[in-house]
């Protein structure tokens, strides 16, 4: 990828970095995002550089809340053709859309459960190749939360074991989730774990100016630089805005869009 | 008078058809959009322009096949919303489906408004409905349904503003309004068919309920939801999507989803679950599901995962009765029965936001007199926000007013022996705020002339209970070198009520200072010649 591409949230995120292939590999991206200002974008731009970093990258999507003809018309005019990488088994969509774990009477375990051994399976029977530079995204933890009956213990079971997918393969894991659900002070244990684990928090806010037709909110990216432990370096973070096209969106400095 | 029938309006909640007849002299139901203009251009520019070459041609030929159904970008389909302007805002009507939610306001029933429309609309376009409900008998309910006004009065209202009965947004501009319409109509000649206008003294005649197409259900005595999830399987059934053919479309409409007397309600769980569950299966269909649900009954937490899950947010609001201060800002208050809140647009297939002019609009009612001219002296206000901590008021002149009356002083809650003494304090605190921001030619006023005469003349026996308060004025009032403190009788003050009113509503424009509205500017032009003639 040539450096003069990339575009700021690229930046923030560490992809300018030559180190590895794939920068992301084996770190775990949260995105973050409210009912006025929906981070979903960033799912799909992340998809999208995510399958064209390699010849033989796989993306594993686990998707709850929409379904496939919705991410694929999005990733078609990004210039991605979901369908065909799902037939060349370089994307995996897995739909949860009406995935419903069992009731408590049960170990409601069961149904997540069988949806990590259908992960790792996945992982298993790819190719040496693409094994390093598999990511696995999954839209959105609320509704995995809603699906397994509120069971925040069995939420982070679950995601647990897929961050365990990091370190083994060196996966990417990104994960978006709804910021205002916990803003009360209810059950904030999952979103609070989800913070601290998280080598990345991408989060998308509305302006605090209100609605605008150019710039559509503003992103805060944090690189908690997990991955440098003998510099300690302050974490970094980014400030930018951002407004969203069919084909691409546009990141820019506060005030500088011309 | 109209607010009266404002208060009629809340007992139609009780599905009671003769209060319904009681509108005749009020006529009808009108939603209108305070901001008007932009937005109608930008609704017809997302109607006209591809957004990008990937977005399927929208060809007619299809639309006429079946008059309910709309195409509308990135290969979704329009239904109404059985309110025509409603549907303009959202660009065409909901997307077939999606999930709308209504979030009520537990004072007020304006998301029967809706759900009424949006039922009868299918009902007259013979789409089939499943209706559930908290009542004890939802078939009821749809003997409180709208009629359609007349069709020649559909067909000409385009061109005629003194149409009176239709349910319907009114825009600011009438030349605005008229070229729209017409392109609208130009754009898809079956606009009639794809949506009526209703009127709400009439209900629904009998021939639209043929029976076999509606489905009623209550949902007081279900103790889980598994049975109306199951009802709402089999009737979206009928209805799943085939992507070469779109040949009819179901509404499904839930009413009070959340209500305490339905026994599943402290279940949230299971509701949210229902929620997800019904999505998805809508998602498949050719269907609409309308929720309507009280935030305030749940918690907040859920009620934000809620709105998470709706393509489509919508929320009311009640217009407080007689509210004199909302009643000056508002233009054609008395006609407003409440306000409609867009918070989200659905959008299916693609990434882009929707982004409206404007996203608060109000319903009103309305006589029968022209509406589009008492809107053009409405301003352009209401949907941007901005908090005011201080009633300040900034004028070329040089000079800026500090009005500092009693309520200046509210927020610090200390106890006062009496109204001379917080009048004394908020004028302390004035200027105090005036020193700390270096406002050293700030112009103080005060509605109390007992107070500013002893300020004046330094007359320290006064009053027993203020002397030492104007004593420490007295000090810092020598710092003042251009400082006045004067008298002002509180209807010179308007202006700054006014900004402060609308801040504190969240209902003050960011420019106002440049482009003030008009009812702001005739009091701005009152209060400059009244400065003038104090300050020279």
């Amino acid at each position: 990828m040539e450096h003069q591409a990339l575009n700021l949230l690229e930046e923030a995120i560490g992809l300018h970095s030559h180190h590895k292939p794939w920068p992301l590999s084996g770190r775990f991206v949260l995105v973050e995002d409210c009912v006025e200002t929906s981070g979903a974008f960033v799912l799909h731009h992340l998809l999208k550089s995510s399958l064209s970093s390699h010849p033989s990258s796989v993306v594993i999507f686990l998707a709850f809340s929409h379904p496939f003809p919705h991410y694929d018309r999005i990733l078609r005019k990004l210039g991605c053709n979901l369908a065909a990488q799902r037939d060349n088994s370089r994307f995996f969509f897995i739909d949860m859309l009406m995935l419903q774990c069992p009731d408590e009477g049960r170990p409601s375990q069961k149904g997540l459960a069988a949806v990590f051994e259908k992960i790792e399976g996945v992982i298993r029977t790819l190719h040496p190749d693409s094994m390093n530079s598999v990511t696995i995204m999954i839209d959105d933890i609320s509704l995995l939360e809603v699906a397994a009956n509120g069971s925040s213990n069995d939420v982070l079971d679950f995601l647990h074991y897929c961050l365990t997918l990091t370190s083994e393969y060196g996966c990417t894991f990104v994960a978006l989730d709804h910021k205002d659900i916990y803003l009360n002070g209810e059950r904030p244990i999952l979103i609070l774990e989800m913070e601290y684990l998280a080598d990345i928090l991408i989060k998308a806010k509305p302006l605090a100016t209100g609605l605008a037709k150019d710039v559509h909110g503003q992103l805060m990216v944090l690189d908690k630089e997990t991955q440098n432990l003998q510099i300690s370096s302050p974490i970094k973070i980014h400030n930018f805005h951002f407004k969203i096209k069919e084909n691409s969106i546009e990141y820019f400095y506060p005030g500088t869009k011309t | 008078m109209y607010l009266a029938k404002e208060g009629n309006l809340k007992e139609m909640v009780s599905h009671d058809v003769d209060v319904l007849k009681d509108f005749q002299s009020v006529g009808c139901i009108i939603i209108l959009n305070l901001s008007g203009v932009k937005t109608i251009d930008a609704v017809m520019a997302s109607t006209k322009i591809r957004v990008s070459s990937f977005s399927r041609n929208v060809s007619n030929v299809t639309s006429s096949q079946n008059p309910g159904l709309k195409h509308g970008p990135n290969g979704t389909t329009f239904l109404s919303s059985g309110i025509p302007d409603l549907d303009k805002i959202l660009g065409g009507g909901f997307s077939l489906g999606s999930l709308v939610m209504v979030m009520e306001d537990s004072e007020a029933p304006h998301h029967m408004l809706l759900l009424r429309n949006f039922m009868s609309q299918g009902l007259v376009l013979k789409q089939p409905l499943l209706y559930a409900s908290p009542s004890r008998d939802p078939r009821g309910f749809l003997g409180t349904l709208p009629s359609p006004g007349s069709f020649k009065d559909d067909k000409s209202r385009d061109h005629d503003s003194n149409h009176d009965k239709d349910l319907r947004i009114a825009w600011q501009y009438k030349k605005y309004f008229g070229e729209s319409q017409l392109n609208i109509n130009s754009n898809n000649g079956a606009k009639q068919d794809y949506c009526n206008d209703f009127d709400l003294r009439k209900p629904l005649e009998r021939q639209f309920f043929s029976g076999a197409h509606i489905d009623c259900v209550s949902i007081q005595d279900l103790t889980n939801l598994a049975p109306l999830l199951d009802r709402c399987a089999t009737f979206l059934a009928q209805f799943s999507r085939n992507e070469s053919n779109v040949s009819s479309a179901g509404r499904v409409a839930i009413q009070s989803f959340c209500s305490p007397q339905c026994k599943y309600s402290n279940m949230e769980w299971q509701m949210l679950s229902f929620i997800r569950s019904l999505k998805c299966m809508a998602r498949s269909s050719n269907a609409v599901v309308l929720v309507t649900f009280s935030p305030s009954l749940l918690s907040p937490s859920c009620s934000k995962r809620l709105q998470h899950m709706a393509d489509t947010l919508l929320s009311v609001r009640a217009i407080p009765d007689e509210d004199k201060e909302l009643a000056k800002l508002l233009t054609g208050y008395h006609d407003m029965v409440g306000l409609l809140n867009i918070q989200k647009v659905a959008r299916l297939n693609t990434q882009v936001p929707v982004i409206l002019e404007a996203t608060t609009f109000s319903i009103k009612l309305q006589k029968r007199s022209s509406i589009i001219d008492n809107l053009e002296n409405s301003a352009n206000w209401l949907d941007k926000s901005l908090v005011l901590d201080f009633k300040l008021g900034l004028f070329k002149y040089g000079h800026i007013r500090i009005n500092c009356d009693g309520i200046f002083y509210d927020n610090k809650k200390r106890a006062a022996c009496s109204a001379l003494t917080v009048e004394a304090l908020a004028l302390k605190s004035a200027l105090d705020m005036a020193k700390s921001l270096s406002l050293f030619d700030a112009i103080f006023e005060s509605n109390c002339l007992l107070l500013e005469d002893a300020v004046i003349k330094g007359d320290l026996d006064f009053d027993w209970r203020v002397n030492n308060i104007l004593q420490e004025i007295g000090v810092v009032l020598k710092a003042f070198s251009g400082g006045s403190i004067r008298h002002i009788s509180r209807n010179l003050n308007k202006a700054a009520d006014w900004l402060a009113k609308a801040a504190l509503a969240r209902m003050c424009p960011l420019d106002w200072a440049s482009r003030p509205p008009s009812s702001l500017a005739s009091l701005l032009d009152f209060d400059m010649e009244s400065i003038k003639s104090s300050v020279g």
